[in-house]
């Protein structure tokens, strides 16, 4: 019993891990092209991600200013100051954030437009 | 069933292995399936431990006494819950159950950002999966839990669980301090991604904050649990004894604490990269040193599992953690550079700042400290102890400054504060403290201890500014909405989930230490021998032994003590204190010694806990007047047994027939009621016995404290609301941006 309980957990193991392997094989150029399109893929959304990381701190922290003045930590002049500075990096983020997604919309784009011919 | 656990063990390496190499292979050539293949190698990981540890349960559950690991740590006596705590009293198990927490950890983060850090994982997964088949070879090759005996000399019974393991905390302890350990792995393995790939922003930060959060809440608990389980059940009186076991789980706490601190200001400032991927990096490493210190018996301690050959490869693994961590560091130096600069010393950030190190130079001094015997034994040739004493200079002082700090903190606003904002806001919590001081040292005798004095008007300041945030900001979320100041309350706490929850924690830290200062200075402690009908005082207390107690059982014998507390002739509390002798198994004891073996025995105590005092006793039982009775009991038992043995040998009978005929001789009947009327000589006679009572002030404030300080984790570690984490269209943040002008 032992055995076929492991052999069962050893068949359960190689088609669990190999099954990303086991995809319709590609050609080597088609592998290479993939590859790189993955490598790029994997880049985009590293930016992207990484955007939105600093997007969401930035966010943190004008609100965390916007308490600090409610609660009387920040002068008004000091507020407004910080306020300006936070939003002016935010809305430069915001606009990366849009360029990336202009760039991710026109990729997708000729992608369609290649797949229709 | 242990050959399917072994066989498992070894399936569990082949995995770990084949997802470090799938790992780096898939990243270093862009395939993204061969990384898919290394990550779905860490959920089989996760599988399979479960099963084989399900295996190691059952085992235990069903008393196969063939597993050598059930033989040494159970017998049939044992209750079943401890039968399902006992497979992480030894190395072997707990091992197995290191290597299970480190795959189900790993398979949820890697579940987690599978869609995410898709650079920085696979190397992640490669360091998180090295880890494990670290843990799983030495599970496979040098601490077997699945290694039997042949069926001959499988014995009957087992030689039982150590008697101080047999507490409730001990089903929670060591896998929370586990667990702990195994989390701080997770931010270790992708800061490593991230040095290797160079992608050094705020990504891998955001990802595995909650699993470094996780990891700080899980060893704290884990550390309190270890304490309560001192207070309870050692015998001692204390909670903490500066143990180098004690230190090597605070150690990795403090540095996390440290990070979860500091990424904050990278978060916000991108500021302070090379000090926040070294202290994430410290802490991975020191949970594996701590995990050297308990399994390699080089330090001496009752935590520790004793000796063990399992050092030299700790130290391998440690050199390679510490020198690969300072290589990257070197290699990435340039990318881990900033701009940004602290503003103003009046911030909180430089406030963060100032918190880090004070928490940095504690690791350095208990970490050298701890290390004191060590040294001394490789300069000298003399383990030298230091004990507790060496500690407190230090560690107090700096305490004191960290809890300032934590109070002051969040009074300073990010990036700048002016002095006349300082002062508004300083002005109650300052004063607060110094009015907590004042009226102690007028209506206490607290001045006699400056330090402990000390802690308790910073505690006051630090409670004062946590509660004028929470009032300022509960009236400011009330300004906007016009809620009652219950749900403004609520609502700024959910939408501040980590700020607040980080002041509730500091909250609790004020509660602790001032419980901890309290109990530690003004503990009154005595040792008396007292009869029955004597009584003695301690601290305004009258300890009057009551009566003797002596109870049998299948499991145990106990001897206690029915002890009446008075104060000004009022009736206080009557606790009952009792120490149990479990049967030993060694043939070395005689047939009834065996049932009063002290090396095998445990305390409980008598507690009667207060939100301002415990009394706290405990009782040493006198077996002394008893012993003519047990050497003689042993004598004519010995001689009953060697005379049955005689005579089945006479006959010529088999093992088992031998066994059977001197089950049915009655001797074991015989022997229990000889047991059950020395046991009953306790009472009858006024032995006297010796107690040590203690009189400690706010012990309860220490566990409510540690209560505060989790429940304050947890909301800062609970995530935010989906819409608050939902991806917003460009359009929409393109609005977002023009509204933010």
């Amino acid at each position: 019993m032992p055995y076929v309980i492991l052999f069962m957990l050893l068949v359960g193991v190689v088609l669990v891990v190999t099954s990303p392997l086991r995809r319709s094989p590609l050609s080597a150029q088609d592998a290479s092209e993939h590859a790189r399109a993955t490598r790029e893929a994997a880049e985009r959304a590293s930016t992207l991600v990484d955007l939105e990381a600093a997007r969401d701190a930035k966010y943190r922290e004008i609100r965390d200013a916007e308490l600090d003045h409610q609660t009387g930590k920040l002068s008004d002049a000091d507020y407004a100051a910080v306020d300006s500075t936070l939003r002016a990096e935010a809305i430069e983020l915001l606009r990366h954030l849009d360029e990336l997604d202009r760039s991710e919309g026109e990729g997708e784009g000729d992608d369609a437009e290649a797949g229709d011919e | 069933m242990a050959q399917l656990g072994r066989a498992i063990l070894l399936l569990d390496l082949g995995v770990c292995l084949y997802s470090v190499v799938a790992s780096i292979y898939g990243a270093r050539t862009g395939q993204s399936d061969w990384v898919d293949s290394g990550r779905r190698a860490v959920y089989c990981l996760g599988a399979l431990s479960v099963i084989a540890f399900a295996i190691l349960e059952i085992a235990f559950i069903r008393n196969e006494f063939s597993f050598k690991v059930v033989a040494d740590t159970s017998s049939t006596t044992i209750p079943t819950f401890y039968k399902l705590t006992a497979p992480w009293s030894s190395q072997q198990g707990s091992l197995l159950l290191w290597v299970t927490l480190a795959s189900l950890w790993s398979s949820l983060v890697l579940f987690i950002t599978r869609k995410r850090l898709r650079e920085i994982a696979p190397y992640a997964t490669a360091v998180l999966m090295g880890m494990a088949g670290f843990f799983a070879s030495l599970a496979a090759f040098a601490a077997d839990p699945f290694a039997t005996t042949a069926p001959a000399q499988t014995p009957s019974n087992g030689a039982g669980l150590d008697p101080l393991l047999m507490h409730p905390s001990m089903m929670f302890h060591p896998p929370m301090l586990y667990s702990g350990y195994t989390l701080m792995a997770i931010p270790f393995a992708f800061a490593i991604g991230a040095l290797i790939t160079g992608k050094l922003g705020s990504e891998w930060i955001r990802d595995t904050r909650r699993f470094a959060l996780a990891a700080w809440l899980f060893l704290g608990v884990g550390v309190v649990l270890g304490a309560r389980w001192s207070y309870t059940e050692l015998g001692w009186g204390g909670y903490w004894g500066w143990d180098a076991v004690e230190n090597a789980a605070l150690m990795p706490w403090l540095m996390i604490t440290a990070f979860i601190h500091s990424i904050q200001i990278q978060e916000k400032r991108g500021m302070l990269k090379v000090w926040n991927v070294s202290l994430v990096l410290l802490a991975g490493t020191l949970a594996i040193f701590g995990t050297f210190l308990v399994r390699s018996g080089v330090l001496d301690s009752i935590h520790a599992f004793g000796a063990s050959t399992l050092g030299v490869p700790f130290v391998i693994l440690l050199g390679i953690m510490v020198i690969g961590s300072i290589g990257l560091i070197l290699y990435r130096r340039d990318g881990l550079r900033t701009d940004h600069r602290i503003d103003s010393l009046l911030s909180r950030e430089a406030m963060f700042l100032l918190q880090n190190l004070v928490l940095v130079a504690m690791v350095f001094v208990i970490f050298w400290i701890t290390l004191f015997p060590l040294i001394s034994d490789a300069l000298t040739g003399t383990k030298v102890s230091v004990g507790p004493p060496a500690f407190t200079p230090f560690i107090v002082p700096l305490a004191l400054i960290l809890v300032v700090l934590a109070g002051a903190g969040p009074m300073i606003s990010w990036r700048r504060a002016t002095l006349a904002n300082l002062k508004e806001h300083f002005v109650f919590p300052v004063a607060f403290g110094v009015l907590v001081t004042v009226l102690l040292v007028v209506l206490t005798n607290a001045d006699t201890k400056p330090l402990a004095l000390a802690m308790f008007g910073s505690g006051a300041f630090l409670m004062a500014s946590v509660a004028q945030e929470m009032y300022s900001g509960t009236a400011a979320r009330r300004a906007m909405t016009k809620d009652v100041w219950p749900v403004a309350f609520v609502s700024l706490v959910r939408r501040n989930r980590r700020r607040y929850g980080g002041y509730i924690a500091h909250f609790g830290l004020a509660v602790m230490l001032i419980g901890v200062a309290a109990s530690s200075s003004f503990q009154h402690s005595r040792n008396a021998t007292l009869r029955p009908g004597q009584s003695v005082s301690n601290d305004g207390y009258v300890f009057h032994y009551v009566r003797p107690i002596a109870v049998t059982s299948a499991e145990r014998v106990s001897f206690g003590a029915v002890i009446d507390v008075t104060k000004g002739g009022k009736q206080v509390t009557t606790l009952r204190t009792e120490q149990s002798f479990y049967p030993s198994t060694s043939s070395s004891d005689g047939i009834i010694s065996r049932f009063f073996d002290s090396s095998n025995a445990d305390s409980t105590i008598g507690l009667d806990a207060g939100p301002l005092r415990d009394i706290w006793t405990v009782a040493s039982a006198n077996l002394q007047p008893l012993a003519v009775d047990i050497t003689k009991g042993d004598k004519l038992f010995a001689s009953y047994m060697n005379s049955l043995i005689r005579k089945t040998d006479r006959e010529h009978m088999s093992a088992a027939e031998q066994n059977a005929a001197i089950n049915a001789s009655g001797i074991y009947t015989l022997r229990d009621e000889l047991v059950d009327e020395i046991v009953g000589q306790y009472t009858k006679h006024s032995y006297p016995v010796q107690f040590l009572l203690i009189v400690a002030p706010l012990v309860t404030w220490l566990w409510a404290g540690a209560f505060v300080i989790a429940l304050g984790g947890l909301i800062a570690m609970w995530p935010a609301p989906l819409a608050a984490r939902r991806r917003s269209p460009a359009v929409t943040r393109s609005r977002a941006a023009r509204e933010l002008v």
